[in-house]
């Protein structure tokens, strides 16, 4: 079975690291799905980590383990022009631009708020949902019980 | 004191608007968990949290696991997102 392509908003990578008992890490370790982030989402968490009491070598390994990187090549400026028309805060704009450039399916993320989900669905095809929803959509479908 | 909802087999066809005979098929089948009293049943809230929730009651306790942690960090990710160039 081919593994769908998603994305992983930084705060869902956190939360994988914060719990082993919630939705991110059970998705981020599960085989059924190629999680992507980007060079920019590894940049950002280093520095979330700098700020904060979380250990960046913990975030790496998960990471490296669980994840491929999808490169953006491009200035974060770039990124905000091409996709600030699908974000609340052009400062999110990267992360659209990672899962459309990593040709995922699924962009998951605590804060759905932040995106005009509408319009990321019609024009780019990408379903933007909370871990617990994609989780409980994949078991509709029966993808795992 | 123990304040945890039970449905009898009844109210649950109500509330998902299924025939009896079918949620009786479902706690037969596995997909409503029940729990057999005597010879009644009882279904805690938690066998249909999905009508309360959207989700299942292992998922819902996976998201509220995330979301109470992830608040903490979610000004420093606003933050840093804003000051990154």
């Amino acid at each position: 079975m081919t593994p769908i392509n998603i994305f992983l908003d930084s705060d869902v990578v956190i939360s994988s690291v914060l719990s082993k008992n919630g939705s991110a890490h059970f998705i981020l370790a599960s085989s059924m799905f190629e999680c992507f982030v980007s060079n920019y989402s590894t940049k950002e968490l280093r520095k979330v980590a700098e700020r904060t009491d979380l250990d960046f070598k913990s975030i790496k390994a998960i990471l490296d383990k669980n994840t491929k990187t999808s490169v953006l090549r491009g200035s974060l400026k770039s990124f905000k022009k091409e996709y600030g028309q699908f974000v609340r805060d052009e400062d999110d704009a990267h992360i659209v631009a990672g899962a459309h450039k990593s040709k995922s399916k699924f962009l998951l993320t605590y804060n759905a708020k932040h995106y005009d989900i509408d319009k990321i669905k019609a024009e780019l095809g990408i379903t933007v949902i909370k871990p617990g929803n994609f989780l409980q959509y994949q078991r509709s479908l029966k993808k795992f019980s | 004191m123990i304040q945890a909802r039970t449905y009898t087999p009844e109210q649950v066809a109500e509330i998902l608007q299924l025939s009896k005979n079918t949620v009786y098929q479902l706690i037969n089948r596995g997909e409503i968990i029940a729990k057999k009293i005597g010879k009644v049943y009882r279904i805690p809230q938690s066998s249909i949290s999905f009508v309360f929730t959207g989700l299942d009651e292992d998922i819902y306790r996976m998201e509220q696991e995330d979301l109470k942690n992830i608040k903490k960090y979610r000004k420093a990710l606003e933050q840093t997102r804003k000051e990154m160039k």
